[in-house]
């Protein structure tokens, strides 16, 4: 009977798998298969004391996704830890935007097809001409689609020291950073308030703005699954956040990125007023209509 | 612009009270399952008894990362044997990753050498929805009166690294300690990770 061979054929596969993703020695071999991990430098060249990008590039196959700094309701993002030669100096890793990833099970904050994850280095002023630069690290990470791999594979890059070249912006480098989240602009006003369940956020952008997604740097405030109510007024945007049902205490800032339309997103870190604790909720309750 | 507001504040209250229950300092829901060997269980059945509830899938790194290095096995029994009831859920849907049968979990815990008081096979879900369990592993510490007074990761450390577990403070151990000292617990809600737990759609 076909149905049933090709059921067994998948369960056949998914043991394997399974089995596979358990053996500690053999764990990034199924990740290969579905998740490349390099490392890619801007500049084809290194120019003494002069500040260069790279990026550890993650290739996922269709369905395959890895996950944000707060990854959602599960996950892990993927870590670095670089080997630098003596004097190179690494800037802190430059997190993309993520996008919400709904699946069947779980809402994520991650990444699907690929992902860049920016670095800054700033190589020492007394490097000799000529001579060959590596940079490596090891790269660890989970990546799921209805099963979860762990991974782990060491990256490098070689690059030779040529004083004076012109630096060449590269187009993957500079759409990546496009994505990395900007400050907000100093105009902004970024405000929230506790009502009930929700959270009430507000961004005060000058311009009228009918939709944005928000995404919480710290788990555990909203409710990753709940759906974010937009709604426009005349200078901005407002959502309606769940509260997470892990949240037992006030919190006195909602901090996350708020992600546009366009694609541009922003840091926000919006002081949070109102009835956030029993005490002002009672009275808010008791209150006699004017 | 003149609202209401006291209206949507007493409404965001009311609101707000189903919600609460499930929660950390709220009494636990009662369920009813049967577990790999067949057997019924209640939850009410072990009033008077501190309860773990474990949510389980094993083909999940996560759950491998405490399994395969004995740490989960050690943690069910250095607390069964002081009377704890350690109720291992599964909550995989048929034709999802980490579904079993009563026989092939009766294998696994086997296998890994694991004494939970029982494995609840839950392919409905009905178990995990009440309860709101996001992760496996996911959790959850009642005490002897029914509340729930932990929920959460197992341990510090939110990684799939078993070498991540030695440095880690274990929660759930953390929460067990000071129910059985008569203590609140210090830190009852922690962000569970994990895989996600495969439901039913």
């Amino acid at each position: 009977m076909l149905p049933s061979r090709a059921r067994g054929a998948i369960s056949l596969l998914l043991l394997a798998l399974v089995a596979l993703a358990g053996a500690p020695a053999a764990a990034q071999l199924p990740s290969a298969n579905v998740i490349r991990v390099t490392l890619a430098g801007e500049q084809p060249s290194i120019t003494p004391g002069r500040e260069f990008w790279v990026a550890v590039q993650f290739n996922m196959d269709k369905g395959w996704h890895i996950y944000w700094t707060n990854p959602g309701d599960s996950g892990e993002p993927p870590r670095v830890q670089w080997r630098l030669p003596p004097g190179f100096q690494v800037g802190e890793l430059r997190w993309p935007h993520p996008e919400r990833l709904v699946t069947k099970y779980s809402t994520d904050y991650g990444y699907a097809g690929q992902m860049l994850l920016l670095a800054p280095i700033r190589p020492p002023a007394g490097l000799a001409p000529g001579a060959k630069v590596d940079l490596a690290g090891t790269v660890k990470w989970v990546v799921c689609r209805e099963v979860c791999i762990p991974g782990k594979t060491e990256v490098s890059l070689s690059l030779p020291v040529q004083p004076g070249a012109a630096p060449q912006p590269s187009k993957v480098f500079q759409d990546a950073r496009q994505r990395i989240p900007q400050p907000a602009p100093a105009h902004w006003r970024a405000r929230a308030r506790s009502q009930g369940n929700d959270f009430v956020l507000s961004i005060d952008t000058g311009r009228r703005l009918a939709k944005a997604e928000f995404f919480p740097s710290q788990p555990q405030q909203i409710e990753n699954a709940a759906p974010q109510v937009a709604s426009a007024f005349p200078r901005g945007v407002r959502l309606r956040l769940k509260k997470s049902g892990q949240l037992l205490k006030p919190i006195a800032n909602l901090k996350g990125i708020l992600v546009l339309p366009s694609g541009k997103s922003y840091v926000i870190d919006a002081p949070v007023a109102g009835a956030a604790n029993p005490d002002s909720r009672h009275k808010d309750s008791t209150k006699k209509p004017s | 612009m003149k609202r209401p507001n006291w209206i949507l504040a007493v409404l965001a209250v009311l609101m707000a009270l189903p919600l609460l229950a499930g929660r950390v300092g709220e009494p636990a829901p009662d369920f009813a399952g049967s577990d790999s060997n067949g057997k019924a269980h209640k939850l009410s059945d072990y009033r008077g008894k501190v309860v773990v509830l474990e949510w389980h899938n094993q083909g999940c790194p996560y759950t491998k990362k405490h399994y395969d290095t004995g740490n989960m096995q050690k943690l069910q029994k250095d607390w069964t044997a002081k009377g704890v009831v350690w109720l291992t859920i599964i909550s995989s849907a048929p034709g999802e990753q980490g579904y079993v049968t009563a026989e092939q979990e009766n294998a696994y815990l086997k296998k890994t050498n694991s004494t939970p008081t029982a494995a609840l096979l839950d392919p409905s879900g009905a178990i995990g929805h009440l309860y709101g369990a996001k992760t496996t592993p996911h959790m959850y510490v009642i005490s002897p009166n029914g509340r729930l007074v932990y929920e959460g990761a197992i341990d510090s450390k939110s990684t799939a690294d078993a070498a991540d577990i030695a440095g880690a403070t274990n929660w759930v151990q953390a929460a067990l300690t000071e129910v059985a000292a008569g203590k609140q617990v210090a830190t009852p809600v922690t962000r569970p990770y994990g895989c996600s737990v495969k439901y039913a759609k």
